[in-house]
């Protein structure tokens, strides 16, 4: 359907919604993906979706009520929305209550690739791409996702936005033998480069020809790859939102704005402008105007992530990253240092290089206390040089103790997203010192 | 309800016959709705009032050894007629770049319906009423005579209902109707600058009169005067080799974490290499020891009430019960009918799908460790020196399902065979083969807990059961 039919669908809700609350908000995101999934050096499953969600948020005597659809009919959508408002009428008043801006519009952020679009009908191409790299003693497992999103807001203070983007992302595992290593890839725009590199970078860390050790378990320098960085910055980033810290899911305090929590090499950014990465709105759900904002700056904490209704809460004001309830960050960044990788291992006297983690788990989130579980490549690096590889390994430790210790920073960065990298993040190679590493006595 | 809506399955079979006609080999079509309606409160506060529903068809094809699926918003049949062209293109396009073909294997596939009977109708469990059951939890929590502060409750209660009609073109067809409660809280306590978080999750299936049962007279009560004596009293914990006791909490975890993974035959052929891992278990591995005799690990979709209720699988294959580990040996596999045919084994009816948007894959539902003969005094009697680690937070597992590690939460001291001061934090880590090897006493009282159990690309979150009484380790290793 045009996206035509979905604006005379809110014009009509919006209409219906007038004089029956004191203010609301709609939001309809259209999806349109493909996907190719590989196991095995094939293609296990090809996928594709065309769906979208309805979301209205109502709001009525200091009562809020989220409702979100996913493909109604109108029929079923006038009878969801008669429904919605009666419940609101029933329900208690709430401390997140929204204010939406005045704002009636916003800016453009062209980030439409019609490559993107073309290569979703022709997915051969891609294909073909992928098995020239399959070689008899090589593994290849792995996803490419590629489609189109578009969203469509409108709120009760006038408010009309739309924006749509592309997306082009992925991932590769690549096995040979025990040894395997991981990459993934993301961005707004389609690019065979993207897919040929991160197969690289995976076949880098599958072939390491160096032999397994067992060290003693204990504080490490740690190297982490963009992959791993990218997993514990992105959940740092969700830790800033204000929801998570209101709900006793985060170490961070409302306080702790303006302070040094971490060492002054680390910037992390939150970049919902950057068209280079799907996560790009020039508006949140909320209809406020999105800008790139750092969380943290030369290692101070520099903003909590708000929507209107926390940062009426917090006495802050919005900071453009409305999720309805709870705020939400868009991509993410970390600024790059002067490193090079090369430099970081030479830099390093007792370390280990981790190309990818998963399982990252909270003893204790208002402490920030967590342990998370290395996979592929694990380097163990003595004086600078790769020694060989760990079986297996996890790093234990708390985010406030981590900060602390972040050394360098490196000059490259990659653009990453994959099962535990959720936003979109464009970041180089981290070092951390005094990292607690834990290996298990028993070999698989 | 839409069971027996004459224009859905009109749908559904055109949506098939079109896939045939085209030259796939195997059509499936799904109708899939999800309906959940929540409340959110911290403290006294309510911080959200949800209501969703998500509904489509789900396609899914095999043309020349290669699968597709495909999924719409639309019920209209020209949109779904060319949400199967989509599906049958793409496979066709993936076809000559397998090596290996798809074949499902052959089974009597079930035609029937099947609907949970809630005792309360879901529907009855108002907003309001799921507003006042958390403010009166709210009221009973923040009245503890602890010494701790509260500074975060947060609750989450919702109720679902999921509605399913599949048919394939191999004559499967399966209606069901299943609604389910679920609450989440998060407590944290704060005393004399040291905090202390637990979440925990009840879900089961069945009707409003869950709600009650979980929000009501939930352990949270309990954890709340826990967490308090945590907080002042647990001493930091021994470390070294030493038996410990687990309790049902985190036994559930184990069978979940470390045989029930494990046993995904798609993940043993390396189907979910990229994502959830590969696993220890390989193709070649039934009849191998993994465990004590003592220790059998189940996977029993077809419990009544459970969270991973199911009695006909996604692909319309009958559900039973599996025994995936049986008497301290690799038992079975969970299969679908792709892997029931790789294996020859058949598929036993593990295939799941989350919601419309998603292809079915082989899943859990409700594991467990099977319980047998021992109360925990008994367990507990036997032990000189070890730790008793009742519940948990933080835990992982490396990919392959064989290195474990579960935190401790509330933890005790065991001297002489009697529980004494709570202890800090435990690390155990420990592989699954020293796990399931070390146990030397099994427990008798069978308890589940529930979560959402994630696998797949995109990422499919489904309701689990999982189980089993407490049980003895014999000198693991204690961080």
């Amino acid at each position: 359907m045009k996206s035509s039919y979905f604006e005379d669908m809110l014009d009509r809700i919006s209409n219906k919604l007038e004089s029956r609350v004191n203010a609301y908000a709609l939001l309809l995101t259209l999806i349109d993906e493909t996907m190719i999934k590989y196991a095995n050096s094939q293609p296990s499953v090809t996928q594709s979706w065309s769906m979208y969600e309805l979301g209205l948020y109502l709001i009525k005597d200091k009562k809020a009520f989220v409702a979100g659809l996913r493909n109604p009919n109108e029929k079923d959508l006038d009878v969801f929305i008669e429904n919605s408002l009666k419940k609101l009428e029933k329900i208690r008043e709430t401390e997140l209550l929204p204010e939406f801006p005045s704002t009636k519009t916003h800016d453009a952020l062209p980030s439409l690739d019609k490559k993107v679009i073309d290569a979703q009908s022709n997915l051969g191409k891609l294909m073909e791409l992928v098995s020239s790299r399959m070689r008899n003693e090589t593994e290849i497992a792995g996803m490419i996702s590629l489609g189109k999103r578009e969203i469509m807001l409108r709120t009760s203070t006038g408010f009309t936005g739309k924006h749509a983007n592309t997306f082009f992302n992925g991932y590769f595992r690549i096995f040979r033998g025990e040894r395997s290593g991981q990459w993934a890839f993301s961005s707004t725009f389609y690019d065979e480069g993207l897919v040929e590199k991160t197969l690289d970078n995976a076949e880098f860390y599958a072939s390491l020809k160096l032999p397994y050790l067992k060290p003693e378990e204990g504080e490490y320098t740690v190297i982490l790859s963009p992959m791993v960085a990218g997993n514990l910055f992105s959940l740092l980033a969700y830790m800033s939102n204000a929801f998570a810290i209101q709900n006793g899911l985060s170490f961070l305090k409302p306080s702790d704005i303006e302070k040094e929590i971490t060492t002054n090499e680390l910037s992390l950014y939150d970049d919902p402008r950057n068209i280079e990465l799907p996560f790009n709105t020039p508006f949140d759900a909320e209809g406020v105007s999105t800008y790139n904002k750092p969380i943290i700056e030369k290692g101070v904490l520099k903003n909590i992530l708000h929507n209107t209704a926390t940062a009426r809460l917090f006495g802050a004001r919005s900071t453009g990253n409305a999720g309805w309830i709870e705020p939400t960050p868009w991509n993410l960044e970390i600024k790059e240092g002067g490193a090079s990788l090369e430099e970081m291992i030479k830099d390093t006297k007792k370390g280990v290089l981790l190309n990818n983690n998963w399982y990252t788990r909270f003893q204790n989130y208002t402490t920030g206390e967590f342990s998370t579980v290395a996979r592929d490549a694990i380097i163990l690096i003595e004086n600078g040089e790769f020694k060989g590889l760990l079986r297996k390994a996890r790093i234990s430790s708390s985010y406030p103790q981590l900060l602390r210790n972040i050394r360098t920073i490196g000059k490259e960065r990659y653009k990453i997203k994959w099962w535990e990298v959720e936003n979109p993040f464009i970041l180089p190679y981290v070092v951390i010192d005094n990292v607690r590493v834990t290996i298990p006595d028993f070999p698989s | 309800m839409f069971l027996g809506n004459e224009d859905i399955l009109d749908i559904l079979y055109s949506a098939e016959e079109k896939a045939l006609s085209l030259g796939a080999s195997y059509a499936e079509a799904r109708f899939h709705l999800l309906e959940r309606q929540g409340v959110i409160a911290r403290n006294d506060a309510i911080i959200g009032t949800t209501l969703a529903s998500s509904r489509g068809i789900a396609i899914r094809v095999v043309f020349k050894g290669a699968l597709g699926f495909s999924s719409t918003y639309s019920l209209s049949k020209k949109d779904v007629l060319k949400a199967v062209e989509r599906a049958v293109s793409q496979a066709r396009e993936a076809s000559v770049h397998m090596k290996n073909q798809i074949i499902f294997s052959n089974e009597k596939l079930g035609r029937a319906k099947v609907s949970v009977i809630e005792k309360k109708k879901i529907d009855d469990l108002s907003t309001e009423e799921m507003i006042n059951l958390l403010m009166d939890s709210w009221d009973k929590i923040k009245s503890a005579d602890i010494h701790s502060k509260i500074p975060v409750y947060m609750q989450n209660l919702s109720w679902s209902k999921e509605y399913k009609v599949i048919v394939n073109s191999d004559g499967g067809f399966v209606e069901s109707y299943v609604p389910r409660v679920f609450y989440f809280f998060n407590l944290v306590e704060y005393n004399d600058g040291n905090s202390i978080n637990k979440w925990y999750v009840f879900a089961a299936s069945g009707g409003s009169e869950l709600a009650e049962e979980f929000v009501a007279k939930g352990r949270q009560y309990e954890d709340v005067y826990v967490l308090d004596k945590i907080l002042r009293k647990a001493k930091p914990s021994p470390k070294g080799r030493m038996d410990v006791v687990l309790g049902d909490e985190i036994v559930g975890l184990l069978a979940h974490e470390s045989s029930g993974y494990p046993s995904e035959a798609d993940r043993i052929l390396g189907r979910e290499a990229a994502q959830a891992g590969k696993s220890f278990i390989k193709p070649t591995s039934i009849g191998t020891r993994i465990g004590s005799e003592i220790v059998s690990v189940v996977d029993d979709p077809t419990i009544p009430g459970s969270n991973g209720f199911f009695l006909y699988d996604d692909e319309a294959v009958p559900a039973r019960k599996k025994y995936l580990y049986k008497n301290g040996v690799i038992n079975e596999y969970l299969h679908n009918r792709y892997t029931g045919y790789l294996f020859g084994k058949g598929s036993n009816g593990s295939a799941r799908a989350m919601d419309a948007f998603s292809e079915p894959i082989i899943r859990m539902s409700n594991t467990y460790i099977e319980p047998r003969d021992h109360s925990l005094d008994e367990l507990i009697e036997d032990i000189d020196y070890g730790i008793y680690m009742k519940s948990y937070m933080e835990w992982n597992i490396n990919d392959e399902r064989w290195g474990n590690r579960y935190v401790g939460l509330e933890a005790y001291l065991i001297e002489n065979g009697e529980i004494k001061d709570l202890v800090k934090n435990p690390v155990l880590e420990a592989t699954t083969g020293e796990i399931y090897s070390s146990i030397d006493a099994v427990g008798k009282d069978l308890v589940f807990h529930a979560g959402i159990c994630r696998k797949g690309e995109p990422s499919q979150g489904v309701p689990v059961w999982f189980g089993g009484p407490p049980i003895r380790i014999r000198k693991v290793r204690i961080l």
